[in-house]
C-alpha cells in the first residue's frame, strides 16, 4: 500500500516545480515565494480548523514548537535561494541539484549528533558529487 | 550564478530537518507540517508587508497566482501522501523512494516545457537519486 502513496508523493512533488517554473517567467521570485507560502499557510490553517485539531496544536510543548519555527525559518531562507535559482536556470538542472540537501543533513548528523559514518554513506557522497559535476 | 543559489538552498534545507527531527519527538508529524506551513505563511506575509510587496502581489496576474497556488497545492498533497506512506511502511524504504521526484520533474520539463534533455543529464539524475537513496 505504501508504494501507492510513494508514487503519489513523487507525482505531486515532481509536478510542483514545473508550475513554479512557469509562473516565475513573469513574477519576481520573492513575490512568487510569498504567494506560494501564504497559500500553504492558509490551506494548513483550514485543515487544522476542519480537523478540529486547534486545541492539540495550542497545547504542544513550547520547546518543540520553537524547533519547528526555526526549521520553518531556515527552510524558508532555502526556498528564497531555490526560487532565485529556478528563475535563472532550467528546472531539470536546479531540482535534481537541490535534491542533494540530505547530504548536508547526514554531515550534521555525523558531526554534531554522533551518527555513524559508513562505506555506504561514502559511496553516496561520491555518487551525489559526480551527479552535480555532470549537471554543470 | 545559479550554483551559488543552489548551494545556499542545499545548506539551508540540509540544516532544517535536524530541527524537524528534534521537534518530532513530541509532535504528530502531520500537525508538525501544519505548524511549519502556517509559520512559513505568516513569515512570508510579514516579509510582503515589511518590504512593501503587498501592492505587487495585488497587481499580479490572476494566472500567475493560480499557477503558484497549484504548485503549492501539489506540494502539500505530496506531503500528505508522504506522511501516509511513512505511517504505512518503513522510513528507510519510503524516504529514499520519495527522493526520486526530481526525475519526474525532469521528464515533465522535457516533455511539456521543451527544456533540453541529454544522456549526460539523465546519468547525473540517476547518480544523484542513487546517492540520495544510499545516504538515507
Amino acid at each position: 500500500m505504501e508504494w501507492i502513496y510513494i508514487g503519489l508523493t513523487i507525482f505531486f512533488w515532481g509536478l510542483a516545480p514545473v508550475f513554479d517554473k512557469i509562473a516565475l517567467k513573469t513574477v519576481d521570485s520573492s513575490v512568487g515565494l510569498a504567494v506560494r507560502m501564504m497559500w500553504s499557510g492558509v490551506a494548513m490553517a483550514v485543515f487544522v480548523l476542519a480537523a478540529g485539531k486547534t486545541e492539540t496544536v495550542i497545547n504542544f510543548p513550547f520547546k518543540n514548537i520553537s524547533f519547528l519555527f526555526v526549521s520553518a525559518s531556515v527552510s524558508l531562507l532555502g526556498y528564497m535561494f531555490y526560487f532565485k535559482a529556478l528563475s535563472k536556470a532550467n528546472a531539470s538542472k536546479v531540482v535534481p541539484a537541490v535534491a542533494t540537501f540530505p547530504l548536508i543533513t547526514a554531515v550534521i548528523a555525523f558531526c554534531i549528533m554522533g551518527e555513524p559514518f559508513s562505506v555506504q554513506k561514502l559511496s553516496a557522497v561520491i555518487l551525489i558529487v559526480s551527479g552535480i559535476f555532470l549537471l554543470h | 550564478m545559479e550554483w551559488i543559489f543552489i548551494g545556499c538552498t542545499v545548506i539551508l534545507w540540509g540544516i532544517s530537518p535536524v530541527f524537524d527531527k528534534m521537534a518530532l519527538k513530541a509532535i504528530d508529524p502531520v500537525l508538525a507540517v501544519a505548524i511549519r506551513m502556517m509559520t512559513s505563511g505568516t513569515l512570508m506575509f510579514a516579509f510582503a508587508v515589511i518590504f512593501k510587496k503587498t501592492e505587487v502581489i495585488k497587481k499580479l496576474p490572476l494566472k500567475s497566482v493560480l499557477i503558484f497556488m497549484a504548485a503549492s497545492s501539489f506540494s502539500l498533497l505530496g506531503f500528505v501522501f508522504y506522511f501516509k506512506a511513512l505511517s504505512a511502511g518503513f522510513a528507510s524504504k519510503v524516504v529514499p523512494a520519495a527522493a526520486a521526484y526530481p526525475l519526474f520533474t525532469s521528464i515533465i520539463a522535457f516533455l511539456f516545457m521543451r527544456e533540453s534533455f541529454s544522456i549526460k543529464k539523465l546519468v547525473a539524475i540517476i547518480f544523484i537519486v542513487a546517492g540520495v537513496a544510499l545516504i538515507k
